[in-house]
């Protein structure tokens, strides 16, 4: 017996040791080295004004050590970032900025690390209250990055920047400007992402700017074209309906344009995934008019 | 081991149980090569989102938990679940047969026999089918139980009241739930106490055992209960250190989820042996009477 229970811990040993030797290199032996100065780093969030400088070293440090232990990983652009999000927490706003104009020398050949790189950058001219500079960064990735993600979701990041502020004027040029954008992003590069993300974008854009009928219609094209798994998950899908539904109920308050809405889809596309969620909803609207129900709008 | 006779006694038959494999280790070996099994596969489950097990874990964590599960820490959040879903494998396909085992031993340690673990299995070996059918029986039920409790909590999510009796009722059976689904492990156990030592020791099929072992516990439900209960008591300070985890984590370390597992897996082989050996040598008395 003793020899098998030498047996059992040796080869339970042997594994353990094997399986940790054999992934020390590999991402999930980064993860857990990270995820130890994460902590911190989540420490600092929760307020950063009450945070010693050492600790923001600390951070800073820990992070440095990785990416020069683990240059080649996949988790080294995401540290950079950090690096420049913890200066910029520390309101070390210059040397924020220049880490994150490191990545984009790092990096040359990421286009969506540069825009989020400059978006970075842009957000602590805004910290800064310099809106000017921070525009122009904006610009500049709306300029050299469009077809990014996070390109495509600059001209509305601006136009909220402006409602936010209450400067009427800017907010309407801000969202017709993004508008415009959106639908010719959404024209020049059909059944692709970034048709996807424009129409997105501009359904938001159309919400906000209270245009229902329009943004109703484009969620219907989304559902239309976009409703499959490498776009969108069930809950995305179920979110677009649900906005669509209420729209329709509260601010129109004509279930004939959810009706038909669903119909188009089932007519275009007779073998669309959701056609049986889409007849139930057509079922439910035409109850509802069947029993003459009118929703109020929520106050 | 048989010549105290284990009459109808609570504390002296346990106290016998626990002697018996004290005295004679070899009864432990069949539950300690369970929780070999155990150990091995929970090692098997830790490295799952690592390279190279990851290459065949992934797709699956990705598929069932979604991607966030794939990486550290989140896979350790998972880790208890997954161990869980495997234990009922473990227990069906190997548990059975090896539990089965070491009733087989402590009925000839009884019966002064010469006992090995290679020959009490081999013995056991024929019978197997009928153990597997006799531990998914028990699964199933134990299932049924649970689920009957997830009906109570459901029913007690829906009660509003901030104060009073039935605020008392729904706290009850919200935070009392991992007590609660130990008290149905332990009916269970009981329900199906005789069940293996009736088809290894009297080499009954498995539904003939059944009816047996109901025979058995019509006189002795509550001797039983309170045997299978004492002992599993001793896992309720591993339970209480599961739910105090979020404060030993922040105190200690995330692998302390592993260590946790791993105590719990040596305190049931310490339980789950003095339970069957007492099982084993009160049927073997009844048997005698």
């Amino acid at each position: 017996m003793k020899k098998a229970l030498l047996s059992y811990v040796i080869i339970l040993v042997g594994i353990f040791v094997v399986f940790s030797l054999w992934g020390s290199q590999g991402d999930y032996a980064i993860e857990q080295k990270v995820w130890k100065i994460h902590k911190q780093y989540f420490d600092i969030l929760k307020d950063p004004n009450v945070i010693p400088d050492k600790t923001f070293d600390q951070v800073i440090q820990g992070y440095k050590k990785i990416i020069e232990r683990y240059p080649h990983s996949k988790m080294t652009p995401g540290l950079h970032f950090l690096i420049g999000r913890v200066h910029s927490l520390k309101k070390d706003y210059e040397t924020a900025r220049q880490k994150f104009q490191e990545i984009i020398t790092i990096y040359p050949d990421k286009p969506e690390l540069h825009a989020e790189a400059l978006a970075a950058a842009a957000a602590t001219y805004e910290a800064e209250k310099n809106w000017p500079q921070a525009k122009k960064t904006y610009d500049d990735i709306l300029l050299k990055y469009p077809l990014t993600r996070t390109g495509l979701g600059i001209p509305i990041y601006i136009a909220s920047y402006y409602k936010n502020q209450n400067d009427y004027r800017q907010t309407i040029e801000a969202y017709e400007k993004a508008v415009r954008h959106y639908q010719s992003a959404a024209q020049e590069h059909p059944d692709s992402v970034v048709e996807y993300t424009a129409l997105r974008y501009l359904s938001n854009c159309y919400l906000d700017q209270k245009r229902w009928s329009e943004a109703v219609q484009i969620l219907g094209k989304i559902l239309q074209k976009y409703a499959k798994a490498d776009y969108m998950n069930i809950k995305t899908a179920d979110t677009i309906i649900k906005t669509i539904n209420v729209v329709c109920s509260y601010q129109l308050k004509d279930y004939d344009v959810a009706i038909k809405i669903y119909q188009d889809i089932i007519h275009g596309d007779p073998n669309h995934s959701l056609n049986a969620y889409f007849q139930k909803m057509i079922d439910a609207f035409n109850k509802l008019k069947e029993k003459g129900v009118q929703v109020s709008p929520v106050k | 081991m048989a010549s105290p006779t284990p009459k109808k006694q609570l504390i002296p038959l346990l106290r016998e149980s626990v002697n018996a494999y004290i005295t004679h280790p070899i009864l432990l070996f069949p539950f300690v090569t369970i929780a070999f099994v155990q150990i091995l596969l929970l090692e098997v489950l830790y490295f799952a989102p690592r390279f190279p097990l990851v290459k065949f874990f992934g797709p699956l964590i990705q598929r069932l938990e979604g991607e966030a599960y794939l990486h550290y820490p989140q896979n350790l959040l998972i880790l208890p679940k997954w161990f869980q879903i495997a234990q009922y494998f473990i227990y069906v396909l190997i548990g059975s047969l090896l539990t089965a085992t070491a009733i087989a031993m402590i009925a000839n340690l009884n019966n002064q026999k010469k006992t090995t673990f290679g020959a009490a299995l081999r013995s056991t070996l024929p019978r197997y089918l009928h153990l597997v059918i006799a531990a998914i029986i028990t699964f199933f039920v134990f299932q049924g139980l649970s689920g009957v409790y997830g009906l109570c909590i459901r029913r007690a999510l829906q009660i509003r009241s901030e104060t009073g009796l039935f605020h008392l009722i729904k706290a009850i059976v919200l935070y009392g739930a991992p007590y609660f689904n130990l008290l149905i492990g332990v009916l269970v156990t009981v329900m199906f106490a005789f069940v293996f030592p009736i088809i290894v020791i009297d080499q009954k099929k498995v539904f003939s055992a059944i009816l047996l072992n109901f025979r058995h516990l019509w006189r002795s439900f509550w001797f039983i209960f309170f045997v299978i209960l004492i002992p599993t008591l001793f896992y309720v300070p591993v339970m209480l250190l599961r739910d105090n985890l979020g404060i030993v984590v922040n105190l200690t370390f995330e692998g302390m989820r592993l260590l946790l597992i791993i105590l719990s897996i040596v305190v049931m082989i310490v339980i789950d042996a003095t339970i069957y050996t007492a099982i084993t040598t009160y049927y073997l008395f009844k048997k005698e009477q």
